[in-house]
């Protein structure tokens, strides 16, 4: 038997206070609080950074002016990975501990990362065309891309397709977990393979190889921003989500009633 | 106008593709925030009528 000592006690009232978030009431309060300074910091960050990126960085002596595609490209590809992995994180807290607030959270997520998803797609190949002269490749990065954005389809087809709310959770949390492995293919697939047209990673912690400062600022900030909107978006479609659950619990309530 | 010479065509498709998706994305969550929320309300109002408490 274990013994609790002071600081097991507080570690877990520590925790329990982190759980107490996942309560329906108490994220709509926090996210009703939080949401109109997100959507100011979102329009903000994201419109500094595409203005910076777009009108005042100079051409690149390879790409000309081509390079003012990755400050729309990089940040969409590493938020569809990333969102990915918060849609994972929620599933397995919804398989652990069964708060729907995190069920519902991944579920608010996919459609933005799917849209993410699509954007690096579209603007890769539109970036490829001239560059490589091919729209598209089968090269290992492109194609675990291409089945990302597959999972990230099935994974909302899934939802749709299955009525009790719960099974639902349940098999899209099992789904998000097996496509981790494609999205952590898709973040890694430069560095398996040794083949194939994409560049290398554009961001590294390698001074080296990272990309020169006048368009390493701008990008972080149109990063930034794109993660911003990735925020404030979960969280306006969770409160949506928690608000249909509620409505739909008590029509059934209503329709108890009356028979 | 910003001069993007040869590139010009990828640099504004690129950035209109992202721009329109983006923008979809969020009008689309809007809308449905906007649909849950006056469902959301009109059934709480109908409990309240009828006298429920929770």
């Amino acid at each position: 038997m274990e013994i609790p000592t002071r600081s097991t006690k507080q570690s877990r009232d520590n925790i329990n206070w982190l759980w107490e978030w996942a309560n329906p009431v108490k994220f709509m309060w926090f996210s009703g609080l939080v949401l109109p300074y997100l959507i100011a910091a979102t329009v903000l960050v994201m419109g500094a950074g595409f203005v910076w990126g777009f009108f005042f960085t100079p051409e690149a002596v390879n790409f000309g002016s081509s390079v003012k595609v990755i400050y729309v490209h990089v940040p969409s590809a590493f938020m569809a990975i990333s969102a990915w992995f918060m849609m994972v994180v929620a599933s397995v807290i919804w398989l652990v501990r069964r708060h729907h607030v995190s069920a519902l959270a991944a579920k608010a997520a996919a459609p933005v990362g799917t849209i993410f998803t699509l954007i690096a797609l579209a603007t890769g190949a539109l970036w490829g065309q001239p560059m490589w002269g091919t729209w598209w490749v089968w090269d290992p990065r492109l194609t675990s891309f291409l089945i990302l954005f597959l999972f990230y389809l099935g994974y909302m087809a899934l939802w749709a397709a299955i009525e009790d709310p719960d099974t639902a959770a349940d098999l899209t949390s099992v789904l998000a977990i097996v496509g981790s492995v494609f999205a952590v293919l898709s973040r890694y697939a430069v560095n398996f393979w040794n083949q194939g047209l994409h560049q290398g990673a554009t961001l590294s912690m390698d001074a080296e190889e990272n990309i020169s400062d006048v368009y390493w600022f701008p990008l972080l900030l149109a990063m930034t921003g794109f993660f911003l909107f990735f925020v404030t978006l979960v969280f306006v479609r969770t409160r949506s989500e928690i608000r249909l659950r509620r409505v739909h619990a008590l029509e059934l309530r209503e329709r108890m009633a009356d028979a | 106008m910003l001069e993007l010479g040869k590139y010009a065509g990828t640099v504004y498709w690129s950035w209109g593709v992202t721009l329109g998706l983006l923008a979809l994305i969020a009008g689309l969550s809007w809308v449905q925030a906007r649909a849950a929320k006056r469902k959301h309300d009109e059934i709480e109002a109908r409990r309240r009528a009828g006298g429920a408490t929770k």
